[in-house]
Formats: structure tokens, C-alpha cells, sequence
């Protein structure tokens, strides 16, 4: 596919799908209508997580040393940089389209195509960002909650990002097969790496929880919308007025 | 300033005396500074613990202590009841209290283990409603840091925070979805509900 096919499919496509989400970025609404797929899925893919990525994280950690995990965490996020950049650059943030740039240039040369970060210690280390996240500078509203089977909890703007993210990363144009593959081998290990890193607050979440989907489901958009809109904190609710009613 | 400090001082400790004797819900008049002063310490105590370099199982219990102190865990505990604490007696209320604080303190407490390794910094205060915000910044090695803030209240009587976010992720909204959800699982049986806590520890 082209380009500008491919740009164009992600523009129109998942626009006119947007339209049509109902429910608007509300703080403090955890409405749920696809809560029975949901749970479906979420069994899914806690049973994944059980048996594939959990066990597989605590072989990844054990087998490789913190350097090479360290080298491939680096490298895989220094390769997601050209999709921040892009995203940067759709949003119209001119300060963080320097800092990805700067960042993926001082990583790709000095930083050995990335397996080292120096750009940290020049303090250029720009937050990440995603398609979802431009798409709601853009206006777009989060629509529902959903949780898909192997990309786990998201909105339905989120998901059509994440769609998006992938036609529009610029590496996968440029890469040849080979290195792609080492790209996503990396991007592989660094979700491994964090998987383990996480370890105990996952675990508790989904396996100590006495409903983990309702807890992912909380967690997840009390994240998302504080990364989106950190200014607007959440509605703070007063426990000790509540229990003055 | 010097007379408005000794003033303050007065009314803080006139307003002790009364809320002790009353029990009331009057609290004496704290300011932002106040809460980030006592954010400030709980902070200094885990980055104290966090650079110990005790064993983790040693870390963990003097995280789950300085969790207890720091917290309006009574609060907390009725918060995550919601509604359902309207259904229980007196003494049901207090053994709950009981049970839910050795619960919730070393949950959160191993939570704080989350932070060897790296440090907390406190950024900003301000006043909501009748409490105040705290906002630290969590540095921890390898990913970009995160906010955690605190929220604060002297309406226990006592300055405590009562709620923490972690990345925006409100706690005490978490322990009224997992209480909701326990009851609901034992069709709303508050002393099932206490007894497996209690053997969740």
C-alpha cells in the first residue's frame, strides 16, 4: 500500500467510526455498556497472561541480565520515537516534536542505534505519545470502555489509535525486513521486561482483585485520563462529607 | 507575621483541646503548608526505609507502620464500605475498622515497595474544599516518573491524608469497587467479608 493510501485510510476510516461514539471524555463516568464482551475478553486475556506473558516475563528476567534488558528497553523505545514524532507533529506540539527529534537523533548515533539512552543525560527525554492521544487534542471524544483480546483495556478512540499507530509508524517504511524483525523481536522483550517490572502491581490487580475487570477497568481510565488531561484532576469526592449526609 | 504565627499557634492548640473534648467535626484551621509539611515527613520516611537497605520483608512491615500513621485508615475503612456501612451495627462498624486497617495497611504497604530503588519528591500544595492536594513526583529508574498525590485532612482530628492517586488512580475508589465486589460475592455478608480479609493477610 502507498503512503498516501495507507494515510488516508487511517484519516477517514476511523474518523467517521469516531463520529459515531456516543458517550463524551466525562471525569468520574465509568458507564460500561459492552461490559458482557468485555468480561469475555477479559477473561481471555487474563488466562493469556497467565499462561504465556507472566511466566514468560519471569524467563526473560531470569535469562538475560539487567544490561541486555536495559539495551533492548532502549532500543525498542528509541524505534517508537518516529511514531511520537509524528503524532507530536499532528498535534501541533512543536516542543515535544524538538525533543523527539533530539532524542532519537543523539540515540540513533552516539546512543548506537539506540541501544543506549544518552539523551536522558542531556535532559531530552520527551513523554511518549499515541495516535488516541492526538485524536483527543483533535477533540475527538473517548467514546466507550473496551477491552480487546491481546491489546487488553482500552476506549474506543484508544483502540482505532492503536490501529492507527501502527499504518502510520514512519520506521516501517523506511526499515528493511530484516531490521523490522529486530524491531518488534525488542519491542517483544521490552514488553516482557515490563511485565516483570510491574510485577506485583499487575498481579494484585488481576489475580488478588475480587473483580479484575472492574479494577482494570478503573485503573485504566483514571490513567489514560490523567495523562490526557493531568490540569483537570479527577473529581475529588469528600469521604468525610459523605459520611456527614 | 510573627503575631499572626503565635496567634495560629494559640488557635491550633484551643482548637486541639476542643476537638478532642467535643469529638466534633470541627477541625482547627490547617493550611497548605501544614499538609505538605506532613506529606513531607511521610515522604522522608519511605525514602528512609527505601535506603535502609534492610530486606524487603523487613521494608514491607515498616511500610505497612508508617502507612498506619500517616493515613486516616478509620476513614478510609467506612469509605470503602460505601452504602453498605449504613447496614451495620455499632460493633460490626468498630470490628470491621479493625480488620480493615491491618488489610489496608499492608496492601498499601507493599505498595510503597514499589519505590526501592528510587525517591519521592514533594512538588506543590493547595487547598480543596475543606482539604488539601499534595503532589509529589516519584522518580524511579528506568521510567519517565510519575505523579502521586495525597490528599490531606485534619477532620479525623488529626492531620492525615485520606486518599492517595498514583498517576491519577484514586485508592479509595479502588477499595470501595474491591469491597463492593467482595460483598457482593458473599451476598452482602459484611462478617464473611471480615473473616476472609483477615486470612487474605
Amino acid at each position: 500500500m502507498k503512503l498516501v493510501t495507507k494515510l488516508a485510510l487511517f484519516l477517514i476510516v476511523p474518523l467517521s467510526f469516531l463520529s459515531a461514539c456516543s458517550s463524551s471524555f466525562q471525569l468520574g463516568n465509568y458507564d460500561d455498556p459492552y461490559e458482557n464482551v468485555n468480561r469475555k475478553s477479559h477473561e481471555i486475556n487474563k488466562a493469556i497472561d497467565k499462561k504465556v506473558l507472566r511466566p514468560s516475563s519471569k524467563i526473560y528476567v531470569r535469562a538475560l541480565g539487567k544490561k541486555p534488558r536495559s539495551a533492548i528497553a532502549n532500543f525498542s523505545e528509541n524505534w517508537g520515537l518516529p511514531k511520537d514524532f509524528v503524532n507530536y507533529t499532528l498535534q501541533g506540539d512543536l516542543r515535544n516534536v524538538s525533543k523527539t527529534s533530539g532524542q532519537f537523533l543523539i540515540n540513533s548515533t552516539i546512543g548506537l542505534a539506540g541501544i543506549f539512552d544518552p539523551s536522558e543525560k542531556f535532559g531530552i527525554s520527551a513523554r511518549g505519545t499515541d495516535f488516541g492521544e492526538t485524536l483527543h487534542r483533535w477533540g475527538v471524544s473517548e467514546g466507550d470502555y473496551v477491552e480487546i483480546i491481546f491489546l487488553g483495556p482500552s476506549t474506543e478512540r484508544d483502540m482505532v489509535g492503536k490501529v492507527a499507530d501502527l499504518l502510520l509508524n514512519p520506521v516501517g517504511f523506511v526499515l528493511n525486513p530484516w531490521q523490522s524483525r529486530l524491531v518488534t523481536t525488542t519491542n517483544v522483550g521490552n514488553v516482557l521486561g515490563n511485565r516483570a517490572a510491574l510485577g506485583s502491581t499487575i498481579d494484585s490487580v488481576l489475580y488478588d482483585s475480587a473483580d479484575s475487570y472492574a479494577q482494570t477497568k478503573l485503573a485504566y481510565l483514571q490513567g489514560r485520563r490523567f495523562r490526557l488531561n493531568p490540569e483537570i484532576s479527577e473529581i475529588y469526592s469528600d469521604p468525610y462529607e459523605e459520611m456527614n449526609d | 507575621m510573627t503575631k499572626g504565627l503565635i496567634d495560629r499557634r494559640c488557635f491550633v492548640f484551643s482548637s486541639t483541646l476542643l476537638a478532642a473534648s467535643a469529638s466534633s467535626t470541627l477541625g482547627w484551621a490547617a493550611t497548605a503548608k501544614d499538609a505538605e509539611v506532613l506529606v513531607e515527613k511521610l515522604v522522608a520516611e519511605i525514602n528512609a526505609v527505601i535506603s535502609s537497605g534492610n530486606s524487603e520483608s523487613v521494608m514491607v512491615r515498616q511500610f505497612e507502620e508508617i502507612f498506619k500513621s500517616y493515613a486516616d485508615v478509620p476513614t478510609i475503612a467506612r469509605y470503602a464500605l460505601g452504602n453498605d456501612a449504613r447496614g451495620l451495627s455499632q460493633s460490626q462498624m468498630e470490628k470491621f475498622i479493625k480488620v480493615y486497617s491491618v488489610y489496608v495497611s499492608h496492601k498499601y504497604g507493599r505498595r510503597f515497595r514499589e519505590f526501592i530503588g528510587g525517591k519521592i519528591v514533594v512538588q506543590k500544595s493547595r487547598p480543596i474544599k475543606s482539604f488539601f492536594e499534595v503532589e509529589t513526583l516519584a522518580h524511579l529508574k528506568g521510567w519517565e516518573p510519575f505523579t502521586v498525590s495525597f490528599l490531606v485532612s485534619n477532620r479525623s482530628g488529626k492531620l492525615l491524608f485520606f486518599n492517595m492517586f498514583i498517576e491519577g488512580i484514586n485508592m479509595l475508589l479502588s477499595e470501595r469497587t474491591e469491597i463492593g465486589a467482595m460483598l457482593d460475592k458473599r451476598r452482602g455478608d459484611v462478617e464473611k467479608v471480615m473473616k476472609d480479609l483477615q486470612n487474605s493477610i
